[in-house]
């Protein structure tokens, strides 16, 4: 029963933990614009965290090394530095983001202006970051985090023409007025804003801090396997209440209160406060994640340790970098930049960082004195490899996409 | 010496921002059409939540309002900024003509929403509606504008 | 896990940039770099070495250089700047997926320079060539003997010691695809035996190879 009930709260929190400010948005405004003829990035983005948390999630418990650790071990110092700065600089730009929507997402329930928001709650993130335990800030923003599946209950209520969405989907439609170019870059925001880098670092450095093993093994891949498509399932169906509510009014998202709009349209008032919880939640779990992960990076690169496991004393270098970095994201969003704007870059350059992150744990989870017997078999290796080119392709193409369509416009 | 040179060549470097930005015809187009979406969007957006405040929460359909006329203000005047090619004259004033009309609107219904006065609401959404067919229609004139490739 | 120091190791691979762990399992440091000593004709590690002035360095060639010189001069009433942490190789109990030391972490590094030694990076950035003066490029990885950590080989080979990954040494490592790739990048690289040495200069970074070199091989 225990053991169930173990599954059972780790599929749940990586399903409320899936979506954050990137996805919210992302989704909505790909919804609203392209219909459903996106969502094929969406689900190739999902299968390909699947694969790279389940393989980070393996070689954290089986040698209890996190990714950033072996990335330096890896590639070697200078290769590693510099990735350290490009995933540093992303999630960077990431906490900005999710910082600056819970500001956003507190806005919409109580009215005060985000800008004067954004200090509370920043330094509140911190002081969660500092003080609270590691299965807290795990649990408890999944467990909440689930109230966006009221997303899914609206698209249901919307009554919405199935399989014209369907249809939508897989031929992938796209809308006659808009552009192939603006087209291809939103598919590599939607890949980019599923296969967030931060994410992988996370859930292996997280792996480390819950102390897994071996015998974990089994429990960490249906943590994965579950939770993560029905979190995809989730992105989706932000997408197909865009669709189906946003398209036909011609409203394009270019603010957070428009992603609640479809919600509110299908299940009134009810619907839209489980909504604007799940908003926060979601933005603030993932703030949560993001600044550890900052944390992380750093000091498994140095050496440093690192962790919410041990007393914050112990890791006094690990926590400074987090104070740190928290004061330089709000330091950003004190510039008045819309959080929006940062979170529709954020998801850009975590297409471009992919490559960074994804290429070490391809080759440690291949490496038999890492992982003993539990090396990636044939069928591993070979979709593996694909996402790779995938990756590395997304990520080629991100930023002079970027350019060319002037962020989407 | 050098720094004399530098002089004259950060003028002629820095001239160019200090005019109006003057796209060619088919920039402009393009520039004109995003605009008016935005600014349709927008609009849409607040008629929606008019319509709709009893599924909604004061203060969410304040900040919707709010970002939506913030929104529509900044497309209007960007288009606005820009200098527009000579075969695009007639229709720039038409055009920022009826973005101006919107954006005043849209402010209307912003003040509406943050007094709540709600009897206010129908005859708001009413005024939105026409005004989005408005900007329908110019959007439809935009599309046909030439693209100006034989200029 | 089994203990890698049971049979022989490479020390690029198997040990540098490795976390190490205190007997408590608490983090210590990475190994930035290896302390070597010369007893007798061989060379031994004697230490491992870490911390910013042993990481600099060996970021590679110019930025390294340049990176020290700034590290330095950032604080000139210092006298040990350039002096890096160590710690003794035999207060390590094993090698699993990281370095364990049997000691706590409390001062186990301490600051201190041992006359007479060279550290690993000084041999890695060494040129390689054979007595009739064809280039074979430079030292990738140092094979060592795992009793008393004694340097047995090198591997020999164009590019840079990372860039092997470690698919030279094991015949099936997947995936397929990369491992092709790293094979046909390193297909010029060998290894040496330390007793094929006829020279090493370490100042001018030079070592010269008598004989051919042998096909790679995993060291265990």
């Amino acid at each position: 029963m225990g053991r169930f009930l173990n599954v059972a709260l780790g599929v749940l929190t990586a399903v409320g933990g899936f979506v954050d400010i990137g996805d919210l948005v992302t989704n909505a405004q790909v919804g609203a614009r392209f219909g459903m003829s996106l969502a094929w990035a969406t689900v190739l983005g999902v299968i390909g965290i699947c694969l790279f948390a389940e393989m980070s999630g393996r070689i954290a418990a089986v040698s209890g090394r996190a990714t950033f650790d072996l990335v330096r071990e890896r590639l070697g110092p200078t290769m590693g530095l510099l990735n350290l700065l490009g995933s540093l600089g992303v999630s960077l730009l990431t906490y900005v983001a999710e910082i600056g929507g819970v500001a956003l997402s507190v806005q919409l329930i109580c009215g005060v202006s985000y800008l004067l928001l954004f200090p509370i709650f920043g330094v509140f993130v911190w002081l969660v970051l500092w003080r609270a335990k590691f299965s807290l800030i795990e649990n408890v923003f999944g467990i909440l985090g689930l109230a966006l599946m009221v997303f899914v209950v609206s698209a249901f209520q919307l009554g919405p023409d199935w399989s014209h969405l369907g249809h939508e989907a897989i031929t992938f439609a796209k809308p006659v007025q808009e552009n192939w170019s603006t087209w291809c870059y939103y598919a590599v925001a939607l890949f980019g804003a599923a296969m967030t880098p931060f994410e992988v670092f996370f859930f292996s450095s997280g792996g480390v801090e819950d102390g897994w093993s071996d015998k974990d093994l089994p429990v960490m891949r249906s943590n994965v396997a579950l939770g993560f498509p029905l979190g995809g399932m989730l992105s989706l169906s932000i997408a197909a209440c865009a669709a189906t509510v946003l398209m036909p009014l011609g409203v394009s998202v270019d603010s957070l209160d428009q992603v609640g709009i479809p919600v509110a349209a299908a299940l009134g008032r009810v619907g839209l406060a489980i909504a604007l919880l799940g908003f926060v939640a979601a933005t603030f779990g993932a703030a949560c994640e993001t600044g550890l992960s900052v944390g992380y990076a750093v000091g498994q690169y140095f050496g440093w340790q690192w962790g919410k496991y041990v007393r914050a004393a112990v890791a006094a270098r690990f926590h400074i970098v987090i104070a740190l970095s928290t004061l330089v994201a709000l330091g950003v969003l004190a510039t008045t930049i819309d959080p929006v704007t940062v979170t529709e870059m954020s998801v850009v350059f975590s297409a471009v960082a992919l490559p960074l992150t994804y290429f070490p744990i391809l080759v440690v989870a291949n490496d038999p004195d890492y992982m003993a017997e539990h090396v990636n078999g044939r069928l591993m290796n070979v979709l593996s490899s694909l996402f790779l080119v995938l990756v590395v392709v997304a990520a080629v193409a991100a930023i002079p996409l970027m350019i060319w369509t002037h962020l989407g416009a | 010496m050098r720094r004399l040179a530098v002089f004259p060549l950060f003028v002629v470097l820095m001239a160019p921002s200090c005019l109006p930005s003057t796209p060619d015809q088919s920039a402009w187009r393009a520039a004109a059409i995003r605009s008016v979406e935005d600014v349709a969007s927008s609009v849409a957006t607040v008629e929606w939540g008019i319509e709709h405040d009893d599924d909604l929460f004061g203060r969410y359909l304040r900040s919707l309002v709010v970002h939506a006329e913030e929104s529509a203000d900044s497309s209007q005047q960007k288009l606005s900024s820009l200098q527009p090619p000579g075969a695009a004259e007639a229709i720039y004033d038409s055009a920022t003509g009826t973005l101006s009309d919107a954006t005043s609107v849209v402010a209307d219904a912003r003040i509406a929403v943050v007094e709540g006065d709600d009897a206010a609401y129908p005859g708001l959404a009413h005024r939105l509606d026409q005004i989005g067919d408005r900007l329908d229609a110019l959007e439809q004139q935009l599309r046909a504008m030439p693209t100006g490739d034989h200029d | 896990m089994r203990n890698r120091f049971d049979s022989p190791y490479d020390a690029v691979l198997h040990l540098l940039d490795r976390q190490v762990l205190d007997s408590d399992g608490l983090m210590v440091c990475k190994v930035d770099d290896l302390e070597l000593v010369r007893v007798g004709s061989s060379w031994w590690i004697s230490a491992l070495l870490s911390g910013t002035a042993a990481l600099l360095p060996r970021l590679g060639g110019r930025a390294g250089e340049r990176a020290m010189r700034f590290w330095k001069r950032m604080a000139p009433e210092q006298t040990d700047r350039d002096v890096p942490y160590r710690v003794e190789i035999t207060e390590v109990a094993d090698l699993t997926s990281a370095v364990n030391l049997s000691r706590p972490r409390q001062q186990a590094l301490v600051r201190e320079r041992r006359a007479d030694s060279r550290q690993l990076r000084n041999l890695l950035e060494c040129r390689v060539r054979t007595e009739a003066g064809e280039d074979l490029g430079h030292v990738l990885d140092v094979r060592i003997d795992h009793d008393g950590h004694r340097l047995v080989g090198l591997v020999v080979g164009r590019g840079r010691p990372d860039s092997l990954l470690g698919y030279d040494r094991h015949p099936q490592q997947g995936p397929a695809a990369l491992r092709l790739i790293v094979r046909m990048l390193h297909r010029h690289s060998g290894y040496a035996t330390w007793d094929q040495i006829s020279e090493l200069d370490w100042d001018r970074g030079q070592l010269t190879l008598t004989g051919r070199l042998q096909p790679l091989q995993a060291a265990s």
